[in-house]
């Protein structure tokens, strides 16, 4: 295409736009609304999943042996749990270690624990803590290691793993189906639009048509009228949550104070590193396919 | 230039619009196309357009193959064609230089080309000075002059006229056919669809009269004869 052509069919798409701005404006409002959606449940489930992840890395599940396992079994346990693609990371802890952990945690150093001196009471303590990096895999996971050979026992703090995975899971269903409506709408809406357009300009075409323009050259104004109607139901709602992210993290942490230095949030240039290009090519995508659908079904003369 | 080989047309099972038409139109010719309403005049130009695909036959126009021609290539097809109605069909929000130079933006043409032809065909149509006015503010001759140049911006092969003057006075009408008589002795093959007895007769150029979708006359220097 010539900058000349690229420039008349700019005009065009433009001119077409403020021709019937109250469709163009319902449709950049719905598409605005639809990814204004997009962000804000990609900001949870991502913060979400960013707790989830710290807890998954934090709270380890721990594996105890049967009295009498020797170092080698428990190497072929570790070997065996190691091999497993949730597992994160895998840290032994022997007898001593494990009385050593528990004395500065409860005797914090009094001579009460002296008692025990050459007797270690958690003798049968020896255990590997098991780091996973799909939380939802958790009950599997357990119930592997419970199978396996010497282990007597496993622990885990299956509830909050349980509660966020499955949180997660209810957001990211939830937003899908809210999304894909509101995505469905805004195609919808657009088509609305563009045949607003086309009707009025179907003199227009005809004539074009007959001069020998290409489909392509009739379509051009109409598909970029799509695309700035993407733009800026997209750049809306990309600029609102840029500043609403900020102020919506800084009231959860004042509003619950108690998840202050528990619970980390993702900056926000973090988030758009992915929700900019994200909410750009689903504003665009909508614009494309609803001039494309329309153009296609009224162009063919 | 043109050449029907035993085309027909039919539009319900059964009708023929064009019925079995043989026709050859050599490059440079001037041929009017006479007959009735309804005796497949506009359906052979919409045939030539490719507006409409013949039913059976061979249609050749300027070395193409019309009817297995695919739809890709018609645009193409039809900048070798410049075409008029006689409802001029031009765009009401725009000037007189920009209705002109909508047709040379539609196949693409540089800015600096579009600058340099619009005002050499409007002054060769006899509009020059009128550029910058909108069709409501011109005759109907007027109009049709701009219909003209728009059809001849992109030096076209053939042009193809569906009464062109079934609008105008007859003064008017005149002077539109003698233009389209000067296109031609500048070399356009034209082909002009009319119901204006008077002035075919006046003209004295081929005649191909058409009567309920059948050619029935083909004469040289031949006049309008009701079929």
């Amino acid at each position: 295409m010539r900058p000349s052509t690229i420039w008349f069919t700019l005009k065009q798409g433009v001119k077409n736009i403020k021709r019937n701005w109250m469709f163009s404006l319902a449709s950049i409002l719905t598409m605005a609304a639809c990814i204004f959606l997009v962000g804000v449940f990609y900001s949870i489930v991502n913060n979400v999943d960013n707790i989830a992840h710290k807890v998954e890395q934090e709270v380890p599940i721990t594996v105890f042996f049967e009295e009498g396992t020797t170092q080698e079994q428990i190497d072929v346990i570790g070997e065996q749990i190691r091999q497993r693609p949730e597992v994160e990371n895998i840290v032994f802890k022997s007898a001593e270690e494990a009385w050593n952990d528990f004395k500065d945690q409860y005797f914090q150093g009094s001579e009460a624990a002296e008692g025990f001196k050459d007797d270690n009471p958690l003798v049968n303590s020896a255990n590997y803590q098991v780091y996973m990096n799909q939380i939802e895999m958790q009950s599997d996971l357990v119930s592997y290691i419970q199978g396996l050979e010497h282990v007597r026992e496993v622990e885990q703090s299956e509830q909050a793993a349980k509660t966020l995975g499955s949180f997660n899971r209810l957001v990211s269903v939830a937003s899908m189906v809210v999304i894909g409506l509101l995505v469905l709408i805004s195609i919808f809406l657009i088509h609305n639009t563009i045949s607003v357009g086309v009707s009025v300009r179907k003199e227009e075409i005809g004539i074009m048509k007959y001069i020998g323009a290409t489909d392509g050259f009739v379509r051009a104004p109409f598909v970029m009228e799509g695309i700035v109607l993407g733009v800026i139901g997209a750049a809306i709602p990309l600029t609102a949550l840029y500043f609403l992210y900020n102020s919506a993290v800084e009231y959860v942490l004042t509003k619950f104070n108690v998840l202050t230095g528990v619970v980390a949030f993702i900056p926000v240039y973090e988030i758009y590193q992915t929700l900019l290009p994200l909410g750009l090519a689903l504003g665009i995508g909508i614009g494309l396919i609803g001039s494309f659908w329309t153009t296609r079904k009224h162009l063919r003369v | 230039m043109i050449d029907l080989i035993d085309v027909s047309k039919s539009y319900v099972k059964g009708s023929l619009a064009v019925n079995h038409a043989n026709l050859h139109v050599d490059k440079g010719e001037f041929v009017f196309v006479v007959g009735s309403s309804g005796s497949g005049k506009s359906t052979l130009i919409k045939l030539l357009m490719k507006e409409l695909d013949t039913t059976s036959g061979q249609l050749i126009v300027s070395g193409e193959r019309l009817e297995t021609m695919k739809h890709r290539r018609v645009a193409k097809y039809r900048r070798k064609l410049g075409v008029v109605f006689q409802d001029f069909r031009l765009l009401k929000d725009r000037n007189v230089y920009e209705n002109v130079a909508f047709a040379q933006r539609v196949v693409g043409r540089p800015g600096k080309v579009i600058r340099r032809r619009v005002p050499e065909v409007l002054q060769e149509v006899g509009l020059a000075g009128k550029d910058k006015s909108y069709p409501d503010e011109l005759s109907g001759g007027e109009q049709q002059r701009v219909a003209l140049a728009r059809a001849l911006v992109n030096r076209p092969d053939i042009l193809l006229a569906d009464e062109p003057t079934g609008n105008l006075d007859p003064q008017t009408a005149e002077e539109i056919m003698n233009l389209l008589a000067e296109i031609n002795e500048r070399g356009t093959t034209v082909l002009v669809v009319t119901h204006n007895k008077d002035i075919v007769n006046a003209m004295k150029k081929r005649v191909v009269t058409m009567h309920e979708g059948v050619i029935v006359s083909d004469e040289k220097e031949g006049g309008y004869h009701e079929a």
